[in-house]
């Protein structure tokens, strides 16, 4: 029985760790994020109902740590981190590279979402939750749910425009605006 | 327009691009949308923010997962109790051993890509010869600290002794030697037992080991049965 439930965590890192890097904007904090809502989980294994589905658990239990660790931080302490944000998912070679720099400026978009907007947004676009399941994993009601995911893609998707009209994607007219 | 039209807020429309509306209410913002330039607008960003931030974030899964949290998730503590509460390691039945070893070069040649048996050498003249190279320990950290030290384990280990051997941010495994026979035609051969957790994956394999007359390994790792 402990085994399993170890087992299922040990298959759920992979998904866990994602959400995390989103959150934190790190793979070092997110990592923490990850390790810490994994010892929360098994100190408070009883408190698990068998049944219900355990990646739901986990993921209120990594933002419930992550809030913490937010409030501990007092905010703002946070750096950017802009040069790990650019690199951190380079399977290199398989991107191009202006998809690459695209998807560093996009993290760092999100980054800069407010904490709560972030937070639903990952949920929904990144691990693919149904807005009722996000709305239990973030213990709110669903209406809270749709207004800050429509804000937090509505000022996104702006921000990447934006980041699109300033940046020219393709590499001669990068030349080009370097020579000027 | 006729009748009512419904208001295209901004709750609605990425309800809408998400796919979380009823078929009725969804026909109903179609049909909205298309007197609405400025709710097109907000679709198209509403998509186009939500497949960014999928994308961004897609690679995460595919690296491989550190060490401590595998660690921190498996509870190592309380598995290392359990697995020494456990009777021991399974074995396959007594005729498998010495039957593969009889036939350790047929097996090698004639079954190696039909039946995922995976074998390696320990002595680099005999990989020359062409059954089988070590080529994965060459790019792969976790299956060169394996080999490294399941030849130490082979040489020095008494039976029933483990070892344990990890790569940083790959994985980590255990080997726990076996019995130790010699075979009809007087080879040498240890059996063991290895456990491996890579990308947060657990394999049970069961090997066999045998002493070549240039006192190399030749070894075949089986997947272990349940």
């Amino acid at each position: 029985m402990d085994q399993a439930f170890s087992d299922q965590l040990v298959e759920l890192l992979p998904r866990l760790r994602r959400f995390a890097r989103g959150l934190t904007g790190s793979r070092e904090e997110g990592d923490d994020v990850v390790q810490a809502a994994c010892e929360r989980a098994l100190a408070r294994r009883d408190q698990f109902e068998p049944g219900s589905r355990l990646d739901s658990w986990m993921y209120r239990i990594m933002q419930t740590v992550w809030i913490d660790q937010l409030r501990k931080r007092r905010r703002g302490e946070i750096g950017l981190d802009g040069a790990e944000l650019a690199q951190f998912a380079d399977n290199a070679g398989v991107l191009d590279p202006e998809e690459r720099l695209y998807l560093a400026e996009v993290r760092r978009a999100i980054k800069r979402l407010a904490d709560e907007h972030r937070q639903v947004l990952l949920l929904v676009c990144v691990e693919g939750f149904s807005y009722r399941r996000a709305a239990e994993i973030l213990d709110l009601p669903l209406g809270t749910v749709m207004s800050r995911l429509s804000r937090a893609r509505l000022a996104l998707g702006r921000d990447l425009q934006k980041d699109q009209r300033q940046v020219p994607m393709s590499v001669s007219a990068k030349v080009v605006r370097l020579k000027r | 327009m006729n009748g009512k039209s419904i208001f295209l807020d901004q709750d609605l429309l990425v309800a809408y691009v998400d796919g979380e509306l009823e078929p009725e209410r969804r026909a109903a913002v179609e049909a909205a949308l298309l007197h609405d330039a400025e709710a097109w607008e907000a679709v198209r960003l509403l998509r186009l923010s939500g497949e960014a931030a999928a994308r961004a974030f897609a690679d995460v899964v595919d690296e491989p997962v550190p060490d401590r949290l595998i660690a921190a998730a498996a509870d190592r503590s309380k598995i290392a109790d359990s697995a020494a509460r456990r009777p021991k390691v399974r074995w396959p039945p007594a005729w498998w051993a010495p039957l593969l070893a009889a036939s350790l070069a047929a097996l090698a040649i004639g079954l190696g890509a039909g039946y995922g048996l995976r074998g390696l050498e320990t002595t680099p003249e005999r990989s020359s010869a062409g059954t089988y190279a070590p080529a994965a320990s060459r790019s792969d950290p976790l299956a060169a600290r394996f080999e490294s030290v399941l030849v130490a384990a082979l040489e020095k280990g008494s039976e029933g002794q483990s070892f344990t051997y990890e790569s940083q941010d790959v994985g980590h495994g255990r080997v726990e030697l076996g019995r130790t026979f010699t075979t009809g035609f007087g080879s040498d051969c240890r059996e063991f037992h290895r456990e491996e957790t890579r990308a947060g994956d657990l394999r049970r394999d069961n090997g066999l080991a045998c002493r070549g007359l240039d006192r190399g390994w030749t070894v075949m790792i089986l997947p272990a049965a349940g």
